[in-house]
């Protein structure tokens, strides 16, 4: 039935297109126009600058000497010169054939041209908020993904750098954070295709074997960043609206360069850098730290038998107090007590962390002529990291062509990667062997080595009520665990002119990407808690996706006297089918053969697939009058397989207007303000970050043994069905000013927003008497508000340019409402006793735990207060928040803060002179707090394992209390000092220099003798400095960047790196 | 015009091709519109029922073993730091309603439950075999019945549940009565040894039995104090000659011979599957977790002493009783976890005819010294035992002995109401209301009913 109404549909279409183009070819009368484009200042010559007949599809590019030919009709009268770098140039053509012109270079950013979805504005027409970044920034900076360029540059865009794991996803906030439990990850679309973001969660996501997520995949890390033309930021809800139901986390648009017509422009970009840790802790020495072992054992035993005295030896002690070890000294551990010089004193950072070298080389090709232009390049890089055995290598591949064949456009653009990572397991918890958390846990009394040259495992087993700890330098070292990433990204696209005003447009657009990672543990690395050889495990996992869309557009633009419209309609499909396996085995008879084939007993086998699809249509009009008055509106459908049966369609619209009052002849007079602009818009737009089954309720197997051992296989719900399940939608308001004084060499945007997601999509806990816990629901409301702000200074004289730019913002979150019956969520983290809670009123995923005040400096002060049962001098005082009389730490909780900063800020400062650059740029945030829960344990004075040098403070006795806020050493610990309390937060404000650079150009003139255009050699220093009293590596750390309800946890993690580089840029 | 024509066009391809390519249902899992619908879909159904026993809240793991054994006198927890005290506090009464452990079991007691009751409500929809439909429900009627058991015994009143619920209607729970669940309780293990075959094929051992119903039933009436109908239940189990004990105590816990003759129900582990292996049953590095009192009470040849000597897997500092060791790959091991066994049946009948009446040459003298021969103890006298008080301590005893670790403690204790006097021999004063467990948090805030689900007293 349908099939059939398509062909009539189509045929009528077809007539329609057929007259379309009938008209279209009646051509008028011809005359041609030459001239040639030179730069104001200097006179020279512009290759490849972009002519075109105003308010037509006709234009042209002029060629190496700078001159051009255009064809045009009678009906024209103006001539547009458009040029990157260059303010445009309207000129009447008042009956001329030869027009020569002069460009002004632009230093102003609002004739910059922006990237905005399905089209692009100049940046003083637009009425939404957006925020851009140029290739000229993005080069000089050695780092691997574009991303990290974006760190502190653009204000309401926070990009935490997480973990400094090469490779390692940064977290992007748009605006703050709308969603609970959805992702709150920003939309990314790479040269106009919407990439999924499925494919930063990599695949099982665990390190096999283990129960801690991994820091996600890097979708970016692909990207070579030199191949980067532009990346904007849609911000509010009516730029991204048009992206519809994935736009509520803001939509980062990435442009690649593309070819200019003239002599193809072979230009080779290399640097070399030096890595280091940025920042480290302060640990004990093994003297240190065996002296608060003993103490531990010592207040241990006395509690237990107080007529005990420390010199009592370690038999006389198992008599008193039986069949407990943890009173005991450990053998190990005395010479170290009497002051032996010369004893194993290890750094066990200095063995996990080194410099690591970094080093990238690019080179590309472009050029093209009228009709054809091409842009391609090659990439490797190779990054080691600075945990050892970790790195990351790119290669890198870009080809892009676009042809110009007057009505007929098409172009396309690929490109393939292989990006390497050679992985260790930095972000675990100690317990999970996470290397950073064991070589901070574990004591310096061990070697790395044995004297044989073995790794030493002495910390593994140890008895004397010892924890465990691996050797993390053989983990890092032994265990083998690499992934490669296979990705092929390309789009094409094909558009064809149907009228003077009117043109269609198809794209294509495919993203594949495949990824395989091998693991292997071999026998040499031990078992916690187990002395000797262990069994390897061995695991491959292969993850497969594909990703296809299809996109079909008509755009219209006209100019009626004074009045400019345009108007884009279209249609999109995409799709995105994924695979993946994991098979894990052992019983390996060796450590020979690695892979799974060698394996004797495979233990785990799976396969899995899912698929998601979305369905749009989107029309979008914009409209001003005189550069004036502008007005857009825009409304998009989607239908996506993820909701439920009842609610598959969503409708987004969205609205905006500006009056750029510096256009009104009143202000004609006002000199000084070059331009000054309003604008406000309201839009709804939606979250699609769910689960792809979300509404279904799923089966999941849970297999019995029966027999001897035959595996008999189960099936039982796992999650409950929900067919009304729908999108998260945001409504959201913004108002901004723009200000240009002095020719805009003083610019200044100001934005208010304030955004409010209803429908939140939530697990809400249900009664387990249901047989579930949570339920996936939309409800609630989530409220964003903030204030950005963005100066820019520039000045240029011939020889001098200065650039000066900053950029402020804040976002307060609040939570508005949550379910009927849930008063609020609390959620657990790395351990059962730490809580967020997430409740009206407050940020989403505050700080919810008991509060420390203190230590007991005697008895009569215990006595005084409330304390937990056991609570003894030197143990932590909690307060009594309730105040009932009693400690229990259910109800004797606070809300503490959250890992949400109150602003956070940027600024950069550019300064040439003749052919020497400088830049210097930093980045600040303030006013988060991190739960460091690595001081539960590097902190908790219990011996059992290494300790941050301020464990000195401890109270030791009545006399002797230390700096009062440190709890006693006691290896069988009383008082409940472990548990997660405000002791534990941390400020994580902190003050970045994010980078400094010095570069010289050899003078033009020496070069043009040797054929070369430009040289440039640099020297830079990413990270120079931090300023923070963050006790740990990185005080943007978030053990859990895709959970919004526990963030900002520190259990062990990657630090950042201090990279030392230097460069050379050369155009041939 | 143009309007028209984008309008057209996203009209036409819209409308040809939504339903089929926006319906996408999940590839790789199974969903449950489209189960419970054959025979085999039953099956698997029944067998996650028995899988959810194995679960790290349950027989898998720590938590159970917290709120019944350590809880009681035979074990302790001995480190008072690991996670704040978590599972200290638990041995210690100073765990409040926020315990996760609590939580923990309260919530795999439910879902176990759920897994019965929605195969319960389907299986009488499904064309099957009658034989096998009535087997199935047997064995779930047994599985509900155990998890209520649980309940009851750890909380008092809790909702009682014998059908799915939508989770709306469940926001509506209150607790019932302890009375209502027994009944439930007794109502399932009825049904469930009539519906229960007594044995199973080789490959399907594990099942549970209609014996096993009745040993379960048993310990049911005797839990409430039917003594006439625990005695008359456990004796058809004695008398059908289904069960026997081992030669010897270390036979019955011999990973080499699962499921033997004295099992009555176990919870089934495997070393071979990763996923079907658990970690090592009371393993501990802090000391001696077992009470010195307790070792001190086997006489000098009961073999029952040596069962509870600790013993440290090669190459690690972790210790357990060797009653449950087993020499662990990569730290995990597969021995089964005994639920009801034969040793525990003859106790029951003994403790059960002893309550209805003393009489020195009783049968209840027979059972209590089949389990003492066993063990190599000497067997007692009717002057060693010559009234009923002694008599019920000497089987208290016995039970002390001869299950220790087992999970019973804590419940003889409390059935028998010695848990103060016992706690109080090891140092912990407790109150009244201490019997019961307090309900979870988290459930008392989610009902938000303070009459219909109020906390437990005194919590």
């Amino acid at each position: 039935m349908k099939l059939i109404r398509f062909f009539k549909v189509s045929k009528g279409l077809n007539l329609i297109l057929f007259f379309f183009i009938l008209s279209a070819s009646m051509v008028l009368a011809q005359r041609t126009i030459t001239g040639t484009v030179s730069d104001g200042n200097t006179n020279e010559p512009l290759v490849g600058v972009n002519i075109q007949a105003k308010g037509t599809s006709i234009g042209t590019v002029t060629d190496l000497n700078g001159n051009y030919t255009l064809a045009i009709s009678e009906e024209v009268t103006v001539i547009v010169y458009s040029y990157i770098g260059y303010l445009n140039r309207e000129e009447n053509i008042e009956g001329r054939t030869q027009i020569n012109v002069l460009l002004d270079e632009n230093i102003s950013l609002f004739e910059e041209v922006v990237v905005i979805g399905y089209g692009q504005q100049q940046k003083k027409d637009l009425t939404t908020a957006v925020s851009f970044l140029s290739a000229n920034e993005i080069k000089n900076v050695p780092v691997n993904s574009i991303d990290q360029i974006l760190t502190g540059k653009l204000a309401g865009v926070l990009v935490q750098q997480t973990s400094g794991s090469p490779g390692a996803g940064l977290s992007v906030r748009v605006r703050g954070v709308g969603s609970i439990t959805a992702g709150n990850d920003p939309l990314y679309v790479i040269d106009g295709i919407p990439i999924s973001n499925d494919n930063n969660r990599g695949f099982s996501a665990n390190n096999p074997g283990s129960s801690y997520a991994e820091q996600p995949v890097n979708i970016l890390s692909t990207l070579n960043p030199t191949d980067i033309e532009s990346i904007q930021v849609l911000k509010d809800a009516s730029a991204a609206a048009i992206y519809g139901s994935r736009g509520s986390n803001g939509v980062v648009i990435i442009t690649t360069k593309k070819g200019n017509s003239g002599k193809p422009v072979v230009s080779y970009n290399t640097y070399f850098g030096r890595q280091e840790t940025l920042k480290r802790y302060d640990m004990l020495n093994g003297y240190e730290w065996s002296l608060i072992n003993a103490e531990g054992r010592n207040n241990a035993y006395r509690d237990r038998f107080p007529a005990g005295k420390d010199s009592d030896d370690n038999a006389t002690r198992a008599k008193n107090v039986p069949n407990q070890p943890g009173i005991l000294i450990p053998d190990q551990v005395k010479p170290y007590l009497s002051n032996t010089s010369g004893l194993t004193n290890t750094d066990w950072q200095d063995e996990i962390f080194r410099e690591a070298p970094i080093q990238n080389h690019s080179v590309s090709i472009s050029g093209g002529n009228d009709v054809v232009k091409y842009y391609a390049s090659g990439e490797y890089m190779n990054q080691e990291g600075i945990v050892i055995s970790s790195g990351f290598k790119r290669y890198s591949g870009r080809f892009n062509m676009d042809v110009n064949s007057g009505k007929f456009k098409a172009g396309f653009g690929l490109n393939p990667t292989l990006t390497k990572h050679d992985l260790v397991n930095s972000e675990g918890p100690w317990f999970d062997q996470g290397v950073v958390g064991l070589a901070l846990s574990i004591s310096p009394i061990w070697p790395v080595y044995n004297e044989n040259g073995s790794y030493n495992y002495d910390g593994n087993a140890w008895g004397f009520a010892m924890t465990d700890f691996l050797n993390p330098v053989a983990i890092a070292n032994e265990v083998q665990d690499n992934m490669d990433h296979n990705r092929v990204l390309g789009n094409m696209y094909a558009s064809y002119d149907l009228l003077k005003n009117l043109s269609y447009k198809m794209s294509v657009g495919g993203d594949i990407n495949n990824f395989n990672r091998d693991f292997y543990r071999p026998s040499t690395v031990e078992t916690v808690g187990r002395k000797g050889f262990s069994a390897p495990i061995g695991t491959s996992q292969t993850r497969f996706s594909t990703n296809w869309l299809v996109e079909n557009t008509l755009n219209y633009n006209t100019v009626l006297g004074k009045n400019t419209f345009s108007a884009i309609a279209g249609f999109s499909s995409q799709m995105e089918n994924f695979s993946s396996s994991y098979i894990e085995a052992t019983n390996y008879p060796n450590d020979l053969v690695q892979t799974i084939n060698a394996a004797g007993q495979i233990t785990a086998a799976r396969t899995f697939k899912e698929a998601w699809s979305l369905l749009s249509g989107f029309g979008r009009v914009q409209y001003d009058y005189a550069n004036k008055y502008y007005a857009t509106a825009s409304m998009r459908a989607d239908g996506s397989s993820r909701f439920g049966k009842n609610n598959k369609w969503g409708y987004f619209p969205s609205a905006s207007a500006g009056w750029r009052i510096s256009g009104e002849p009143f202000m004609a007079d006002i000199k000084t303000i070059s331009n000054l602009k309003l604008r406000a818009s309201y839009g709804i737009t939606g979250n699609f970050q769910i689960p792809n089954y979300g509404s279904v309720g799923l089966l999941s197997y849970d297999d019995y043994i029966l027999g001897g051992t035959a595996l008999n296989s189960g099936l039982a719900p796992s999650t409950s069905s929900n067919p009304n399940l729908s999108w998260e939608k945001t409504r959201s308001i913004d108002f901004g000013v723009e200000l240009g004084l002095f020719q805009d060499a003083l610019y200044l945007e100001l934005d208010y927003y304030k955004e409010n997601t209803t429908d939140l999509l939530l697990n809400v806990p249900v009664p387990l008497t249901s047989g579930f816990s949570t339920e996936l629901r939309n409800i609630g409301e989530v409220e964003n508000k903030g204030f950005e702000a963005t100066l820019t200074v520039k000045k240029r004289t011939k020889d001098f340019g200065f650039s000066f730019s900053a950029n402020f913002s804040t976002n307060k979150n609040k939570v508005i409402s949550l379910a009927e019956g849930v008063p609020q969520i609390l959620t657990a983290g790395g351990t059962g006793v730490t809580l967020w809670i997430t409740k009206p009123g407050e940020e989403i995923g505050s700080y919810y735990n008991p509060v420390y005040d203190g230590v007991f400096n005697n008895q009569a002060e215990i006595d005084k207060y409330p304390r937990v049962a056991n609570a003894k001098p030197g143990d932590f005082r909690f307060v009594d928040v309730n105040g009932d009389g009693k400690i229990d730490f259910s109800s004797d909780r606070q809300i503490q803060g959250s890992y949400f900063p109150d602003f956070t800020y940027g600024s950069s400062i550019n300064l040439d002179y003749k052919g020497i650059d400088f830049n210097i740029s930093l980045q600040g945030s303030e006013g988060a707090e991190i739960l460091h829960l690595m001081s539960r344990y590097i902190y908790n004075i219990e011996g059992n394992m290494n300790l941050v040098r301020p464990s000195l403070n401890r109270w030791i006795s009545e006399t002797q209390p230390g700096d009062g806020q440190t709890n006693r050493a006691n290896r069988l610990a009383t008082g409940s000092n472990g548990q997660t309390s405000n002791w534990h937060l941390d400020d994580g404000s902190f003050m970045r220099i994010r980078n400094i650079s010095l570069g010289y150009s050899l003078p033009k003139v020496i070069l043009k003798k040797v054929g070369i255009s430009n040289v440039r050699a640099y020297v830079s220093v990413l990270n120079p400095f931090m300023f923070t009293n963050y006790i740990g590596y990185n005080p943007e750390v978030n053990s859990r960047p895709d959970s919004a309800l526990n963030p900002g946890e520190d259990y062990g993690s990657y630090p950042l790196a201090r990279t030392y580089s230097v460069g050379i840029n050369l155009t041939f | 015009m143009k309007k028209i024509l984008s309008s057209l066009i996203i009209i036409l391809f819209l409308s040809s091709c939504e339903d089929r390519f926006l319906d996408l249902s999940p590839i790789s899992q199974a969903n449950v519109n489209d189960f419970y619908k054959n025979p085999s879909d039953i099956l698997n159904g029944v067998n996650a029922a028995y899988a959810s026993l194995q679960n790290g809240s349950l027989y898998g793991g720590r938590d159970f073993m917290d709120m019944t054994e350590y809880r009681a006198d035979n074990t302790f927890d001995n480190d008072p730091s690991a996670n704040s005290g978590l599972r200290y506090n638990v041995d210690r009464f100073l765990a409040g309603s926020d315990n996760t452990i609590f939580e923990s079991v309260w919530r795999r007691l439910y879902l176990t439950i759920y897994r019965c009751n929605i195969v319960l409500d389907n299986i009488s929809k499904i064309n099957m075999n009658a034989t096998l439909s009535k087997q199935y429900q047997g064995e779930l009627q047994f599985i509900r019945a155990l998890s209520y058991f649980h309940l009851v015994q750890l909380w008092g009143p809790v909702p009682l549940l014998l059908k799915v619920q939508t989770t709306d209607e469940s926001r509506l729970n209150v607790r019932n009565s302890a009375g209502e669940i027994y009944a439930a309780i007794e109502n399932d293990l009825k049904a469930a040894a009539t519906n229960l075959p007594k044995s199973y094929s080789a490959a399907e051992l594990g099942r549970v039995t209609s014996g096993a119903a009745k040993g379960l039933l048993g310990k049911v009436y005797l839990t409430q104090k039917k003594y006439n109908d625990a005695a008359t239940v456990l004796k058809e189990v004695i008398d059908a000659g289904d069960f026997a004990l081992m030669p010897t105590i270390a036979d019955v816990f011999d990973p080499k011979k699962e499921y033997n003759k004295e099992i009555l129900f176990a919870v089934r582990f495997s070393l071979v599957n990763n996923s079907e292996s658990h970690g090592l049953y009371y393993s501990s590095q802090i000391g001696d977790f077992i009470d010195p009192n307790l070792r001190n009470l086997y006489s000098a040849t009961d073999t029952r002493k040596a069962m509870l000597d600790l013993r440290k897997p090669i190459g690690t500092q972790n210790q357990t009783a060797i009653k449950f060791f087993e020499e662990p790959t990569n730290n995990v091991v597969g021995n089964d976890f005994p639920v009801l066994r034969f040793a525990d049946v003859l106790l029951m009948y003994s403790e059960a005819l002893n309550e209805l009446g003393y009489q020195s040459a009783g049968q209840a003298f027979t059972y209590l010294n089949l389990v003492r021969t066993r063990a190599g103890s000497k067997t007692y006298a009717n002057t060693d035992l010559n009234n009923q008080a002694t008599f019920r301590d000497a089987v208290l005893l016995e039970r002390r002995l001869e299950l220790p670790l087992e999970l019973h403690r804590w419940y003889d204790l409390v059935r028998t109401g010695k848990a103060k006097e016992a706690l109080k021999s090891v140092g912990i004063t407790i109150q009244d209301f201490q019997l019961l467990f307090p309900i979870p948090n988290s459930q008392v805030q989610i009902y938000n009913n303070p009459t219909g689900f109020s906390q437990n007293q005194g919590y």
